[in-house]
């Protein structure tokens, strides 16, 4: 049986990617995957060597991806497997996303050429605003979402066509907010081939030039909020786990400075939650500050759930909450007008 | 030609057509009838329609018949004519004078006679005669026996005059026998159907001898095939001496069977035979078998591969197999036990048996055996391999029967267990031992060919996501249950040799030697089709070796498909052994962290895979997950609960709700309601906090209740409240309770924005994304109450607390609100509710009707299609109402009362099956349940008893209510026995007596008849109203009884009414009504003492 276990739980896999994140973090899984691929560090090596060899058409697929325009594409990367496309229509939106392996060897350059990024707890998406909308896929290529933003491209009349714009996300549905890890391209300049570093400057200042993409509005639903990087010396990472938080923090992303933006799975970026830093960084577990805003919703919501209507009191919400919400209601009610919500 | 000329010209032929002082202009008609078939478009085809329709609904029409066949020289012409005459032949045939309806059989019989002369025109006139012979038919329901006695043996007499003639006389014997015999039910009365299988009974030995002339003497080949498929249908019904006591299964077998064009309608005889189920003919029945095995064996030697053969075959060889197919498991089936037997073991039957031409042919069958069963049963199974499913459907029939049959025989396996080592072994019981061999080769066949467990559909949902339906009750599904159940037997007889055959098939997915998606995914199926029928060890055993050799198959396997197909059927292979699963937490847990690693997976179906695998596992295997396991330090739902952002991030939506399901599955099993009521609060966390979001900023400004992406949130949330709910069941009450009023406020909020927009901009607004997204949000709100409250298990607290604010927000709303944004799901949930909690919300009654009845059938009443969906639950509503909450109804204001009757009367006239059908049972209910009701009962027969009476007969007579009769007898038989036994204690009718009601109920249902049906005679009416009162205790035979008086009320009767066997008719009612006192006085009191026989009452 545990012969069989260990079988299940090793090297069974669809994809055999290298240091899947998730599946359990290769040293500290319970069970050792068989694993016939290189070291983390060689293809790391070779995958930067192959960068500086070829580069890819990048600006070509962004225009794709925004115009949804696949005549004449043909999926070079797809190295293992052909697809028959006369059966079924592939994603073509899937696995347009650089995605990370866990962090298993540890870069001797780490602290010279690696950015942290602390990730939100959330949805992965790849956000697309283009001809007057904005989509966001899930990474298997799932339109998940589609509503007007104030990203270049990304709401009626505001831009011309030329002007889409493709991030990177994380999306977080209970404060309505895209965090946003990665440009690929911004107001029609892609920057796929472009290093991390650039990448990573150009988001920051893009972002925040850009008005009304960090506010709720009716034409910018949902806010848009750039992710920070910190460079990987130990005392950086420390500061920067330090600092108080906007949101609940899932895993931090190592990001090679030199590495262009790839699809799939990357071993230039490294994925750790905090927990592993003692044993994989030896750098002390963090204690996590969230926002007390934050933490209020989650803590609120505790309270609430624990009163019940079981007891047949009818006095059963007596907390502020209630009365807020009593007030609100009747709000509401006052509010609702007649007139059509349905406007032309 | 212009279409306005055109009109003038039809208008002036319909004229002159259809004026019958005048002769029939026949070229006219021609011009007519072929304009119909080939006129320049669909005007011209339409006006000529008409004219001919109206020619044909004359009723003098029949008399230019003989003109139109003699003259016309269009075929079509002809043919129409036929159509008029078969019509006047079945509704005014009684109210012809005698002397037409001489003419008229004279005509046919000579026209027939005239046209069957030569096997040329027989094929030629194929149509023209084939209708020829059913009007005989038509004719001869009415006239035969009585009026034509000498039928049978004139149409006897008249074929062997002649070969052609005798081959269409065949044929009017199989039409004959199909109409007495096959298609009597609702075409003719009870008795008339009796009459005429009697007198083709008591004449059959003339047609019996016609037929064995023929198959002895004729070397005319279709006269015989004509003959013999005429026998075919003479077999069902025939008595058995003419089948068993002649040489007729000889003369199958050895004349007919090995000749080509003969050998499918000989099988079929021959299968029709086998299917008889006698003990009398028992040494004849094994010669049936053994002869047709011989035969068969120089037909199709049994070295034939029947799969290539098959597939290579033409129809008519395909046919045979097929036919061959039904006679091996009719015969198997109905007498398979006489040939397990040694023949020898019959030497008595042997001698005695007269049948046997030869002794050479006595010999034969001694030496054949034993094999001949084996040989059978060899056959069998090469069919069963024939890539054809309705054959294998056939097959897979027997093959279960047998191994059902032999496992309850002795339910032990012929393996021995190594539990049982050292032990007492049965004894292979010697009737198995036969089959072994055989049940291996079964055994392969069903795992080489195990059915889809289960059928996805890919559809649109009403808001346009493309989503994934499990559908039930396919074809395919019914086969995999079907196969499933047979080899689960078959696994009971002997384990080891199924385990032999799976792991041989594993190991040649393995080697490649047959690996295909296909055949990976059958044998898979298979694999999971048999869990728990084996000990628990063999299965352990057994399983291990299976997921290690998929393992490495999916290791050494190249190609995210073909991994990702072995990683599904790994994942379905476990699924489906919870036993195992259960025993192995280690394993149980590594499967689902295996799973959670798939849901993060991209490759094409993987994710539903896994959602999928996952709901599976949590449903079979909940109580391990809220349990801390050996090793463990906490329950493993806590890891899933911390990890859950992490686990679901990259499912879609959909996928998203399947995985709280399955989590609400594993909480539901909690016991502690303090953990579990901790576990619900975590569990829902995420969506929670989007909810209260949304809530918050609604507070502030309700218009973001307008935004559409906010709307859609909502209605997503709502969807995983749903999800979780139907999983968890009652104690969902903690989150419900939670968002219950807010959510209530959501609704009438979304409600009158829906009311507002259609208000301005008309119903169309309603397929606007925004507005759809808005409905949504109810209909997920309605769902989500009633979803909780039928799994709720405590009426009183559901009643204080969640039912008042329901009412207040969703009834005032939907009936405040347009129809077009009513939502039908208020109706349903108001079902749910009054079904769930019964007597409890009685007094709610009154208002929720208020509400919603009123206005609802303003909706509907208008016809029978509008609103189907308000329609339907509207009365499951009343319904639910009528079962549980009578008393509320006698509470309601009289005008309010008679709506509520009107709306029962209203639903059970609809055509919608199962509106109808509700309106009919509700009827019921409500009459017993008044019955209940001294005081109330006796005022509402009064005003009532008769206007139901006159509605349900309505029905009753309507042709497109027919699939309602029993209820409909139901009822009636109901309402007269109410009346009969004195239960009505009013005067049914002013100035009558209460004591006269049964003579009032007759006088006035007979009137009513009389009334709606003028065609039908006096008589007629009288005997099916003492039948109504005669046979009410009795419902298939009151249900009879209304089926022949609608069989009469489609024709003419006319004085003579003797075909209508009225005074027979009289004494089975009169017997019948005999019965019933009889029956009755054995139950002390149940007859009114003044109504008792004297000698009684001493």
């Amino acid at each position: 049986m545990e012969e069989l276990t260990s079988a299940l739980a090793g090297s069974f896999s669809v994809s055999n990617i290298p240091n899947n994140p998730a599946a359990p973090h290769p040293r500290l899984a319970q069970y050792k995957a068989k694993s016939h691929d290189l070291a983390q560090s060689e293809r790391r090596r070779q995958m930067l060597d192959r960068q500086k060899k070829q580069r890819q058409d990048q600006a070509n697929l962004a225009r794709r991806l925004a115009e949804n325009d696949w005549e004449n594409w043909s999926t070079e990367e797809e190295e293992e497997e052909e697809i028959d496309y006369t059966k079924k229509r592939p994603k073509l939106y899937a696995n347009k996303l650089m995605l990370s392996e866990w962090l298993v060897d540890i870069p001797g350059d780490l602290e010279e050429e690696w950015l942290m990024v602390a990730c939100p707890v959330g949805r992965r998406n790849l956000v697309v605003a283009a001809k007057g909308t904005t989509k966001a896929y899930t990474k298997g290529g799932y339109c998940v979402n589609c509503f007007p933003s104030a990203l270049p491209g990304g709401r009626k009349g505001a831009y011309s066509s030329k002007e889409y714009t493709i991030l990177d996300t994380i999306f977080c549905e209970a404060s309505r907010t895209f965090y946003v890890l990665d440009v690929m391209c911004w107001k029609g300049h892609p920057v796929y081939d472009s290093e991390t570093d650039f990448r990573f400057y150009w988001l920051q200042t893009k972002l925040q030039e850009e008005p009304g993409v960090g506010e709720h509005s009716n034409t910018n639903p949902f806010v848009f909020v750039a992710l920070k990087n910190t460079p990987c010396q130990r005392l950086s990472i420390q500061q920067r786990l330090a600092e108080t938080f906007h949101y609940e923090v899932d895993g931090l992303l190592f990001y090679h400075k030199r590495t262009h933006y790839t699809f799939g799975c990357s071993p230039l970026v490294g994925w750790l939650k905090p927990h592993m830093l003692p044993d994989i960084l030896g750098i002390p577990a963090p204690t996590i500050t969230v926002e007390t805003s934050v933490m209020d919703t989650i803590h609120e919501s505790d309270e609430d759930s624990i009163e019940t209507m079981e007891t047949g009191n009818t006095a059963r919400r007596k907390k502020g909450r209630r009365r807020r919400k009593k007030g609100g209601s009747e709000k509401m009610e006052a509010e609702v007008s007649t007139e059509p919500v349905v406007d032309e | 030609m212009v279409i306005g000329n055109m009109t003038t010209v039809v208008e002036q032929a319909a004229s002159k057509l259809l004026n019958f002082n005048e002769k029939l202009d026949i070229n006219l008609l021609d011009n007519v009838v072929s304009c119909m078939y080939t006129g320049e478009g669909p005007q011209q085809q339409r006006m000529a329609q008409e004219v001919l329709t109206h020619l044909k609904e004359h009723p003098d029409a029949w008399t230019r018949v003989d003109t139109i066949l003699e003259y016309s020289q269009n075929q079509q012409t002809k043919y129409y004519a036929l159509q008029i005459l078969e019509n006047v032949i079945k509704t005014r045939w009684k109210v012809l004078p005698r002397s037409q309806c001489e003419g008229i059989k004279k005509y046919t019989v000579g026209l027939i006679i005239k046209t069957s002369q030569t096997q040329e025109n027989l094929d030629k006139e194929k149509t023209y005669l084939g209708k020829l012979n059913i009007i005989l038919v038509q004719i001869l329901k009415h006239e035969w026996p009585k009026n034509w006695p000498t039928f049978i043996s004139d149409i006897v007499g008249a074929s062997k005059t002649n070969e052609a003639l005798c081959q269409n006389n065949m044929f009017i014997l199989k039409l004959l026998s199909e109409e007495v015999f096959d298609f009597s039910s609702g075409q003719m009365t009870q008795v008339k159907a009796k009459h005429l299988k009697d007198s083709m009974c008591n004449e059959f030995s003339q047609i019996f001898q016609l037929c064995q002339f023929v198959m002895d003497n004729s070397q005319n080949a279709p006269l015989v095939a004509s003959t013999l498929d005429t026998l075919l249908r003479f077999l069902n019904w025939i008595p058995l001496g003419y089948i068993f006591e002649t040489k007729l299964i000889s003369t199958l077998i050895y004349k007919f069977l090995n000749v080509p064009m003969f050998r499918n309608t000989t099988m079929k005889c021959l299968t029709e035979i086998a299917g008889v189920s006698v003990s009398q003919y028992d040494d004849q029945f094994v010669m049936l078998f053994t002869l047709t095995m011989q035969q068969l064996k120089q037909m199709l030697p049994l070295a034939t591969n029947v799969k290539v053969a098959y597939a290579q075959g033409k129809d008519d060889e395909q046919n045979f197999i097929q036919n061959l197919s039904l006679f091996l498991c009719t015969f198997l089936k109905e007498h398979g036990q006489l040939v397990e037997k040694n023949p020898e073991l019959h030497p008595i039957l042997l001698e005695k048996s007269k049948i046997y031409p030869s002794a050479d042919e006595k010999q034969m069958i001694l030496s054949a055996w034993p094999n001949v069963l084996l040989q059978a049963l060899h056959y069998l199974v090469l069919i069963s391999e024939v890539d054809e499913i309705e054959i294998f459907k056939i097959c897979l029939e027997y093959w279960n029967t047998l191994a059902a049959d032999l496992y309850r025989e002795s339910p032990f396996s012929s393996t021995t267990s190594p539990l049982l080592l050292g032990g007492q072994q049965p004894e292979v019981p010697l009737r198995r031992q036969l089959y072994l061999q055989v049940l291996s080769k079964v055994r392969l066949v069903m795992v080489s060919r195990m059915a889809k467990p289960e059928e996805v559909l890919v559809v649109e949902n009403e808001q346009g996501e493309v989503v994934r339906e499990f559908m039930k009750d396919t074809d395919s599904i019914n086969l995999y249950k079907n196969m499933r159940e047979t080899l689960v037997y078959l696994t009971h007889l002997d384990y080891a040799d199924t385990e032999r055959i799976m792991t041989e098939k594993l190991h040649k997915q393995v080697d490649g030697t047959e690996w295909s998606w296909k055949n990976l995914n059958t044998l898979c199926w298979a694999i999971g089709s048999i869990s728990g029928a084996m000990h628990e060890e063999d299965e352990k055993r057994f399983l291990v070796t299976v997921i290690k050799d998929l393992l490495g198959l999916c290791e050494q396997k190249r190609g995210k498909d073909n991994k990702a197909i072995i990683a599904s059927n790994i994942m379905y292979v476990v699924g489906q052994y919870p036993r195992f699963l259960r025993a192995h937490w280690k394993f149980l847990k590594t499967v689902v962290n295996k799973l959670f690693e798939f849901m993060h997976e991209t490759h094409e179906g993987v994710q539903d895979m896994a959602c999928d695998t996952f709901i599976k596992i949590a449903q079979k295997c909940r109580r391990h997950f809220v349990q801390v396991q050996v090793g463990e330090v906490m329950p493993f739902i806590d890891e899933i609960l911390n990890n859950i952002n992490t686990i679901i991030c990259d499912l879609q939506p959909q996928q998203v709700h399947t995985f709280y399901e399955a989590v609400g599955y594993m909480i539901g099993a909690q016991t502690d309601t303090v953990v579990q009521e901790h576990l619900i609060e975590k569990y829902m966390l995420l969506p929670n906090q989007v909810w209260d979001g949304i809530i918050q900023q609604a507070t502030k400004n309700v218009d973001i209740l307008k935004d559409p992406e906010v709307v859609k949130q909502l209605g997503s949330i709502l969807k995983t409240n749903v999800r979780a709910c139907k999983a968890v069941g009652h104690p969902f009450v903690v989150q419900l309770g939670r968002i219950y009023l807010d959510m209530l406020n959501v609704y009438k909020c979304m409600s009158e924005n829906i009311s507002g927009a259609i208000a301005a901009n008309g119903e169309m607004v309603t397929k606007q994304p925004l507005i759809k997204s808005m409905r949504t949000v109810k209909k997920e709100t309605l769902k989500l109450i009633s979803g909780w409250v039928s799994k709720s298990t405590d009426p009183t607290m559901v009643l204080e607390n969640f039912v008042p604010p329901l009412l207040d927000a969703v009834l005032i709303d939907y009936q405040r609100n347009v129809p077009a944004a009513r939502e039908p799901e208020v109706l349903s949930t108001m079902a749910t509710i009054v079904n769930k909690l019964e007597a409890h919300i009685t007094t709610q009654i009154p208002h929720i009707f208020d509400a919603v009845f009123e206005c609802t059938l303003e909706m509907i009443n208008k016809d029978f299609e509008e609103y189907p969906d308000h329609r339907t639950n509207f009365f499951l509503l009343l319904q639910a109402v009528n079962t549980h909450c009578f008393s509320a109804f006698l509470n309601i204001p009289p005008a309010q009362f008679k709506l509520v009757l009107d709306s029962i009367i209203w639903a059970f006239k609809h055509t919608m099956r199962n509106v109808a059908d509700t309106g009919l049972h509700i009827m019921y209910q409500l009459l017993q349940n008044v019955s209940q009701e001294e005081s109330a009962a006796q005022s509402f027969y009064q005003t009532y008893y008769f206007d139901i009476l006159q509605h349900i007969f309505s029905v009753v007579t309507d042709t497109s209510h027919t699939a309602g009769l029993t209820m409909h007898a139901t009822i009636l038989a109901y309402m007269f026995s109410l009346v009969e036994q004195g239960k009505v204690l009013v005067p049914l009718k002013t100035e009558t007596q209460a004591s006269e009601n049964v003579t009032t109920t007759q006088g006035f249902t007979a009137n009513l008849l009389s009334q709606a049906f003028p065609h039908l005679q006096t008589a007629q009416i009288k005997v099916f109203v003492t039948g109504l009162f005669s046979l009410n205790q009795d419902i298939p035979q009151f249900k009879e009884h209304l089926r022949d008086f609608l069989v009469q009320i489609k024709e003419f009767a006319g004085e003579d009414l003797s075909d209508l066997y009225l005074e027979e008719r009289e004494t089975s009612l009169k017997t019948a009504e005999e019965e019933k006192r009889k029956v009755q006085l054995a139950v002390p009191g149940i007859i009114n003492p003044h109504d008792m026989p004297e000698e009684m009452q001493d």
